[in-house]
């Protein structure tokens, strides 16, 4: 088909400039994953580069066979010590690191060189998988332009020293590559994946945690990072209403809160919605989660959430989980009724008695004084009332609440009255169920920030809470929330506004711009950029979602003329600056008129018998005309030397004038033939 | 995998054969769209092999991120072919000179290669079938000069073939080549085949004898001496006298001139004459004598001196090859 795939003749050993740009690539590449990789890998890698760089100087030979087979064996043997299952997203990063490392090594032809080019673009493709924050996507992309640099420079010419020239052609062609990439990226349909696939593991998990324990809240309160965004198709509904619920605790074992196992995140699955225990009725409320990687199942939802993403499971405490961690940003499309009735049709005898369980030797001063207000306040209502009454009076909602001992709901109630949701939320539920009442702890996030300008909510790690349900005869499970007896503020203000300058909120970002949110540009700077993540989350990760909608917004209908029109349009927007860049150039480089003088004077030679060779200067030229033509021999010469005395003689200031009137009236007679 | 190979080989054959075709000789090729072929490199179908799996990833992970990588690449892809299409898009290849050489021998060809604007383009090389590929580099608008060596296999006028001229850069995904075909005026001489069995027969018979042997009994005279001529009849008495260059005449000029006869050579078919006879040529003319050249229907009368030697080195080379029979250019 083609003529001679002689390439691998042509100048197969690779440049010194392409060597450097290699390794530098390889350098960028680690650099991304330098947060997955264990650190001898790391280690190996830096030998390997260090390695040949000395190689390339002279100063090590290359090494021996045998020394890199051990290298190999070695590198897969301490890798499967290290992770057991090779098959695993973080071995093989590993892997491809290692061998990537070890291909330096030999790499000494072109041939080798775009293996590992290739092996670059895939290792920082693979980043992704990790992190798909902006600042991190755009370390991807300037990895890429590394990349395809080393690719330009193993092209060039081996006379080329080091030199970020090549790096001019490769930003050139990425950037006329982006309009194509923006319609591919807008186009192409998403399959949906072919097979499960493995994710990364070990991942720091963030957010609410699946135990509750009195001060176990201090951490979330010290972030200021995004747990997820929800964008509402209608209006927004109001700040107290939106209670996010995560999880539901009912183990209690007298320190920590647990999820029975009953609720654990896999069995009381509600196929197809509802059983019946849950009854939805007024508006539904449609929203979209977007969850930052939490690498925990659970999603948030207001209360009774249906979901029809795929993986997604409505559980009996009505909650959803997913089926799998949630690694990336990901987006859920979740329908909510904000009226409902949660197994009001009573509780299982079964789960009664768990949700009135206490662990026994825990608390005997409330427990003693809970029997007491059962008798004197019969009704639940009554009950809830009067407790949330005590909280009222003289309770302290403080970030910084004091240690608490052994019996940490008689130390709270009747002891120091200062403590954050969990701990309103903890006692309370012991309370009631001290007193005879189903009850349980709910996990989760309150409220969240709407954007001024854009409908969406952002929802941050401080926004945690934790509240309570309680389950009456005749209503089901009733929503209650400790912490609006004592702060009703916090139910309304977000804990920013609240604890603004308190020291354990946000400990652990001093320098966290929701601190300086009073100063006019750094809140419009703090939202622009809030806007910028959300945007990047919906247009960019969950661009697939939208995909439909978009396009036929774009296109108006989608039809394969239209699709292909796009393309043409981004192709035109593609070379439009080399159109433009071009015309310009032209204009400005108008061709000297002397020099279509002299092309003149040369074609009328060559139709009297006499053509300029190629190569031959316009002064030989000219003698050779008049060593053939004498006649005309003052005449060539004149014009060759006017030509060339003004062209390049400096003179070409003077008027074409003179040249032009000598060639007008140029006109040499034929050449006889000799012989 | 055998067949594989056959098969490439079959279709690499059969490219070349319509390249052939396809491609008359003329005085100047202007490398533009019908003239030039693009096609991925090997290079480019691992390319191509690479976003196909960064395709995979992103689907299988549902990961927009890596879906706009693998689009980049891909769009890269798409845009190198104008990129590598540009390095030779615009050039015109002319031929410059050539020279004459012996059936076998390797005839330098020399070429200008000439863009209008200054233009950097990088690792472009030319090749005549069978030759050494020449790597350059343009920078400058105007004129570049390269020298290639195209093995010569059949005697009659050089014709190195198709010139290809190939680029991978900048990317080396693809490759953009074209062909040329140029005519040369420049002879292929029939490689010279040593026969002394023939030589040593017809001594002493027939017109002449032998230059190489030449008697230097009869001192003629002085003539002016001309480039070419044996240095072992400079007149170096004259010269030491600083009375100029002359060479010295012996004999009858009749008597020691000789004939390089085709009919010398009964019995051989005409490449085998034609090869034995240009020995002979070299050899009168290495030993300084005059010699003629008999060709049936042609006949070079007897000289000396360089201009005599290539005449009659042309004349075999071209013997029974006419101007029809060169590579026609309509």
């Amino acid at each position: 088909m083609k003529a001679g795939l002689t390439m691998n003749r042509l100048d197969w050993q690779l440049s010194r400039n392409g060597l450097f740009w290699v390794l530098f690539s390889f350098v960028s590449v680690v650099a991304l994953h330098l947060d997955h990789l264990p650190p001898w890998v790391v280690a190996l890698a830096a030998l390997c580069v260090l390695w040949r760089i000395l190689e390339y100087r002279g100063a090590v030979p290359f090494p021996p066979w045998p020394l890199k087979a051990a290298l190999v064996a070695g590198t897969m043997a301490v890798l499967a010590m290290e992770y057991r299952f090779l098959l695993r997203l973080d071995p093989m990063i590993s892997m491809l690191i290692a061998g990537f490392g070890l291909k330096l090594l030999e790499m000494h032809h072109k041939r080798d060189a775009i293996v590992l080019v290739y092996l670059a673009y895939l290792a920082a493709a693979l980043n992704c998988i990790f992190t798909q924050e902006i600042p991190d996507f755009l370390l991807v992309l300037l990895t890429f332009v590394i990349t395809t640099t080393a690719m330009v420079s193993i092209n060039q010419s081996k006379a080329t020293g080091f030199s970020m020239g090549s790096s001019r052609t490769a930003v050139k062609m990425l950037a006329t590559s982006l309009p194509i990439m923006l319609a591919l990226f807008v186009v192409v349909p998403r399959l949906g994946a072919f097979w499960s696939i493995p994710v990364p593991k070990n991942q720091a998990r963030t957010g609410v945690g699946d135990t509750l324990a009195p001060g176990g809240y201090s951490e979330l309160v010290a972030s200021d990072k995004v747990a997820f965004r929800v964008r509402f198709d209608g209006e927004i509904p109001d700040r107290n209403r939106l209670y996010w619920r995560g999880l539901v605790f009912s183990n209690y074992d007298g320190s920590e809160w647990t999820q029975a196992s009953f609720y654990g995140p896999d069995r009381p699955v509600l196929e197809g919605g509802t059983d019946g225990s849950i009854v939805r009725f007024g508006q539904a409320l449609d929203y979209t989660v977007t969850m930052e990687p939490s690498h925990r199942r659970w999603l948030f939802a207001l209360s009774t959430p249906a979901s029809n993403e795929t993986g997604v499971r409505l559980i009996r405490d009505s909650r959803i989980v997913n089926s799998s961690r949630i690694s990336v940003r990901r987006n859920f499309d979740v329908r909510s009724w904000l009226d409902y009735r949660l197994e009001p049709e009573g509780l299982h005898p079964h789960r009664a008695a768990l949700e009135r369980s206490l662990p026994p030797g825990f608390n005997p001063e409330t427990l003693r004084v809970a029997q007491e207000w059962a008798r004197e306040t019969p009704g639940a209502e009554a009950l809830i009332n009067r407790v949330l009454e005590l909280y009222n009076q003289s309770f302290v909602y403080t970030l910084e609440p004091p240690l608490l001992g052994t019996h940490a709901v008689d130390d709270f109630l009747w002891g120091s009255q200062r403590g954050f949701c969990e701990h309103f939320a903890s006692s309370f539920v012991f309370f009631m169920r001290a007193a005879g009442h189903p009850a349980r702890v709910l996990s989760g996030y309150l409220g969240g920030e709407v954007h001024p300008t854009e409908n969406f909510i952002t929802v941050r790690q401080y926004d945690a809470h934790a509240w309570a349900e309680v389950w009456i005869e005749g209503r089901g499970w009733v929503q209650v929330d400790p912490t609006a007896a004592v702060a009703p503020e916090r139910i309304e203000m977000s804990l920013a506004d609240l604890f603004g300058d308190d020291d354990g909120f946000l400990a652990d970002s001093p320098l966290s711009l929701v601190r300086f949110r009073n100063f006019g540009l750094v809140n419009w700077f703090f939202l622009q950029q809030d806007y910028l993540d959300y945007a990047w989350g919906t247009w960019v990760l969950g661009y697939d979602r939208r995909q439909t909608d978009f396009l036929e917004r774009l296109l108006g209908r989608v039809s394969t003329f239209r699709l292909g029109l796009l393309f043409l349009v981004a192709a035109g927007i593609t070379f439009l600056p080399y159109l433009v860049a071009r015309l310009i150039k032209r204009q400005r480089s108008k061709p000297d008129p002397r020099d279509a003088l002299i092309r003149l004077f040369c074609e009328r030679m060559a139709r009297a018998g006499l053509p300029r060779n190629t190569g031959e200067g316009i002064l030989d030229f000219a003698r050779r005309i008049a060593a053939v033509q004498p006649q005309i021999a003052a005449e060539a010469l004149a014009i060759a030397n006017t030509y060339v005395a003004q062209r390049y003689g400096g003179l070409d200031s003077q008027p074409v004038d003179e040249l032009r009137r000598l060639v007008r009236r140029f006109n040499p007679p034929k050449v006889k033939e000799p012989g | 995998m055998n067949l594989l190979y056959r098969t490439r080989k079959a279709l690499r054959q059969r490219y070349r054969r319509w390249a052939d075709r396809r491609t008359r000789p003329a005085a100047e090729f202007h490398l533009d769209r019908r003239r030039l072929y693009i096609f991925p490199s090997k290079a480019g179908f691992g390319f191509i092999a690479l976003v196909v799996v960064l395709w995979l990833l992103a689907t299988n992970y549902e990961n927009n991120l890596i879906f706009m990588l693998c689009f980049l690449l891909l769009a890269l892809f798409l845009v190198s072919i104008h990129f590598t299409h540009a390095t030779l898009s615009g050039l015109s290849i002319k031929p410059v000179r050539a020279q004459s050489v012996f059936k076998g021998d390797a005839a330098a060809v020399e070429l200008c290669i000439s863009q209008a604007r200054a233009r950097r383009r990088e690792q472009i090389s030319l090749r005549f079938p069978g030759g050494e590929s020449l790597m350059i580099t343009l920078e400058n608008a105007g004129d570049t000069f390269v020298t290639l060596l195209a093995p010569t296999q059949r005697r009659g006028y050089l014709d190195p073939g198709l010139l290809t001229i190939e680029s991978v850069y900048p990317v080396g995904l693809l490759r953009v080549w074209g062909h040329s075909r140029f005519r040369f005026d420049a002879a292929v001489y029939p490689a010279p085949v040593k026969d002394h069995a023939r030589t040593s027969n017809r001594k002493g018979s027939g017109e002449g004898h032998y230059a190489g042997s030449s008697g230097s009994e009869d001192y003629v005279g002085l003539k002016t001496y001309e480039v070419g001529e044996s240095l072992r009849h400079v007149a170096w008495k004259q010269y030491a006298r600083e009375q100029g260059l002359w060479s010295k005449q012996y004999g009858d000029a009749v008597e020691t001139r000789i004939w390089v006869d085709w009919d010398d050579y009964t019995g051989l078919d005409t490449e085998q004459r034609l090869a034995r006879m240009c020995w002979q040529v070299c050899e009168c003319a290495t030993a300084g004598g005059v010699f003629g050249l008999r060709l049936p229907g042609s006949e070079l009368p007897p000289d000396r001196g360089v201009a005599h030697k290539q005449a009659a080195l042309r004349r075999l080379a071209l013997h029974g090859i006419g101007d029809e029979s060169r590579v026609d250019d309509e």
